[in-house]
């Protein structure tokens, strides 16, 4: 059956004729799914590609677009910044990356921020 | 039926099963948000939103107000009036703009005149940044990253259009990005408490800086400009006021966009408030995981077991590993979920019980079965996706995780009215454990059992196998012999129907992309339309249990020859290797 997977990585590259705003890995076992959130020609897109297979995009709103970025900087926040006290070490659940930030892992033992990547990571699913 | 009738029928029945799902978890919401002292979720999260200063339209379009909640997916397209569907401040924006419109100013010669107009401007738009304010108030991380930060890198990729002396403020706060950074994530962290609302409207309304302005050549070709030539104090006042009025629709749009995210935010933190009360969790678990379900579900775990250590034991020469794989199977569970403990709950402010974190064992596994964290999510997304899955035994330090099957909510669901698909992706989840991979993970590496018929999948003629396809094909392949093997207990003129119903659930998969207009590429698993027509139905075993003479017309049939019904074991057939038949004509 189908895993999410999902790792979100931003990458900026500055003289790129397209622009990855926003990536999303995601790996479990053997499988790594990668999400983008792209800009192509003033045009957005989400990408999604499975391991070696090959990619797949779809254009999308550009609202839609910001508001999926904003969501993925708010789960970056969640998993910076509101670590639970008890939590001594990280199982990386997914990586997300934003705008040319450092990628932020976000760890399994972090309730608030893995919940939300794992709903987030099924809506990306579905939107793709 | 025509396929295209058929695939609707499926995409119907997906969508159905999907809001059956969502009425769940309302219905549950409801619950709690009575107990809270409102009608039902919708009132809550509307007078939430209001308390936070997002004013609801009422009555609110269904449609959009569904997506907001996330009830329905999104296609990916935009609304562009989907703010002003919902919010009242956005509307009454877009009317204040336009009563601006109608300001008729350029004929206007008296200096005084001017300047009472540009006061009116001003308190529209200071009206509107105020509001702004008070909604950024509710989201720091996307004020901070999203609209300092992208502001900040505007500058500084542009500084020949966007200087600092045309935009103070926005350049004090650029060159002070990282210790206001520092000071929003200190309010941030005190989201939740009596202090956080003043802290985080003080730190937003002195950050909070307007558009940035641009210094052009050209004034004609900017959305915001000084022109720099000498004008009379006439000329000033109309091109300032011409300035600030090139940009009013953008005055509306920005508060749309603030709006739109941070009420986003705003109801994402009410649902995990709601989502994890101890009335929602109940009623939700209570709902999908009922002790009649328990019995179906034991049942056909239980009976699909037990059909593929008969197959373990027809195709696995290797006694050592037959006894332990079969052992396996003795000990493989489902994940079944239960109602936590109240140890798992503390009361909050409202008195409600809420589940909490702070017990060291929530802090190991995976989201698929911890149900702390399967409640956290917002959307309680595990409950309306249609999945399965199979985890082999996994030991961190001191905690381990038994080996298991997780059929997720909508499936288990589905069981009484579609009992045979259920089994036939319990077979498949089941199968996991003696994929070719998975084997090896587990300790007994099947991988050359599966050579030939992996290479029988490769075949063009059959399912192009893909490498990193291999254990789903297997999986598959299991089900596929499973299903022969039940198919075959029944009476003959039940048996194609049976078929049928087992391939519900991939029809539903394939349905859902039946109106999406991305290109479909192959992923970890097979094409959904090979996998049906191919693995399980050029199955040699399934299409002899069904009564058909012949291999299929259209594809190769792979298979494990040493797999037989149970009927032609106990007439002694055997034989080695794959059984790989060509087509004997493409239809």
């Amino acid at each position: 059956m189908r895993y999410l997977v999902c790792f979100l990585m931003i990458l900026f590259p500055i003289s790129s004729f397209a622009l990855d705003v926003a990536e999303i890995q995601f790996v479990k076992g053997s499988v790594r799914h990668i999400y983008r959130i792209k800009f192509i020609k003033e045009k957005s897109f989400l990408s999604f590609k499975e391991s070696q297979q090959q990619l797949k995009i779809k254009r999308i709103g550009d609202e839609v677009a910001k508001d999926l970025i904003a969501e993925a900087n708010r789960i970056v926040w969640k998993s910076a910044y509101k670590k639970p006290k008890l939590q001594k070490m990280c199982s990386q659940y997914a990586t997300i990356s934003i705008n040319d930030g450092k990628s932020e892992i976000i760890c399994s033992e972090n309730r608030l921020a893995m919940s939300h990547a794992y709903g987030f990571l099924n809506k990306l699913n579905d939107l793709k | 039926m025509s396929g295209r009738k058929q695939k609707n029928l499926f995409a119907d029945k997906e969508r159905l099963a999907k809001q059956d799902a969502v009425r769940v978890v309302n219905e549950a919401r409801d619950t709690t948000a009575k107990k809270m002292g409102f009608s039902d979720f919708d009132h809550a999260l509307k007078s939430r939103l209001k308390d936070r200063g997002f004013e609801v339209n009422e009555p609110v379009d269904e449609k959009t107000w569904k997506l907001f909640k996330g009830e329905i997916e999104s296609d990916g397209s935009y609304d562009s009036e989907q703010a002003k569907k919902i919010y009242a401040s956005v509307d009454s924006c877009y009317k204040d703009i336009k009563s601006l419109e109608e300001i008729s100013y350029y004929s206007v010669t008296d200096l005084n005149e001017l300047k009472k107009i540009q006061e009116q401007i001003d308190k529209t738009l200071n009206k509107y940044r105020d509001r702004n304010v008070k909604v950024y108030s509710n989201n720091i991380p996307d004020f901070v990253s999203e609209y300092i930060g992208e502001n900040c890198k505007e500058m500084k990729n542009n500084p020949e259009q966007y200087n600092a002396e045309l935009n103070p403020e926005a350049a004090k706060a650029c060159e002070n990005f990282e210790q206001l950074k520092r000071e929003a994530v200190s309010i941030f962290r005190l989201e939740g408490t009596p202090e956080y609302f003043d802290k985080a409207e003080k730190f937003v309304r002195e950050n909070y800086f307007p558009r940035l302005v641009s210094l052009m050549i050209e004034p004609s070709k900017s959305a915001n400009v000084i022109v720099t030539d000498e004008r009379t104090d006439v000329e000033k006042a109309r091109d300032r006021i011409q300035n600030v009025l090139r940009t009013k629709s953008l005055v509306c749009y920005d508060h749309s966009v603030a709006i739109r995210k941070a009420a986003q935010k705003v109801a994402e933190d009410f649902m995990v408030e709601v989502n994890t009360t101890k009335t929602t969790v109940d009623s939700v678990i209570n709902a999908f995981y009922s002790n009649e379900n328990k019995a179906n579900v034991d049942r056909l775990f239980q009976e699909t077991k037990a059909d593929v250590q008969q197959l373990v034991f027809q195709f696995i020469q290797d006694s050592k590993k037959r006894d332990e794989i079969s052992k396996g199977y003795e000990s493989l569970s489902y994940f079944w979920m239960k109602s936590p403990e109240e140890s798992s709950y503390k009361k909050n402010s409202r008195g409600l019980l809420v589940l909490t974190s702070d017990n060291e064992d929530n802090l190991f596994g995976s989201a698929f079965d911890n149900v702390v964290k399967l409640f956290s999510d917002p959307r309680l997304s595990y409950f309306s996706t249609t999945n399965a899955n199979y985890a082999p035994e996994i030991k961190v330090g001191q905690y381990s995780q038994s080996e298991r099957v997780s059929m997720l909510p909508r499936l288990i669901r589905d069981i009484n009215e579609s009992p045979h698909s259920f089994q036939m992706v319990l077979a498949h989840e089941v199968g996991h454990k003696i994929g070719p991979l998975v084997s090896k993970i587990n300790g007994y590496d099947l991988r050359s059992e599966y050579r030939d018929l992996l290479a029988c999948y490769k075949d063009r003629k059959s399912i192009k196998l893909e490498v990193g396809q291999e254990d789903e094909a297997i999986a598959d392949y299991i089900a596929a012999e499973v299903m022969a093997r039940q198919i075959s207990k029944m009476p003959q003129e039940q048996r194609q129907s049976r078929l049928v119903s087992s391939m519900e659930t991939f029809c539903r998969f394939d349905a859902r992309n039946l109106h999406t207009h991305s290109v479909e590429c192959k992923g970890s698993h097979p094409e959904v339309s090979l996998r049906i027509s191919v693995i399980f139905g050029a199955n040699p075993n399934l299409r002899k249990a069904i009564g058909c003479e012949c291999e299929s017309p259209s594809f190769k049939s792979c298979g494990l020859s040493q797999i037989k019904l149970p009927e032609d074991s106990q007439s002694g057939a055997v034989s080695n290797g794959v059984t790989t038949n060509s087509p004997r004509g493409i239809r």
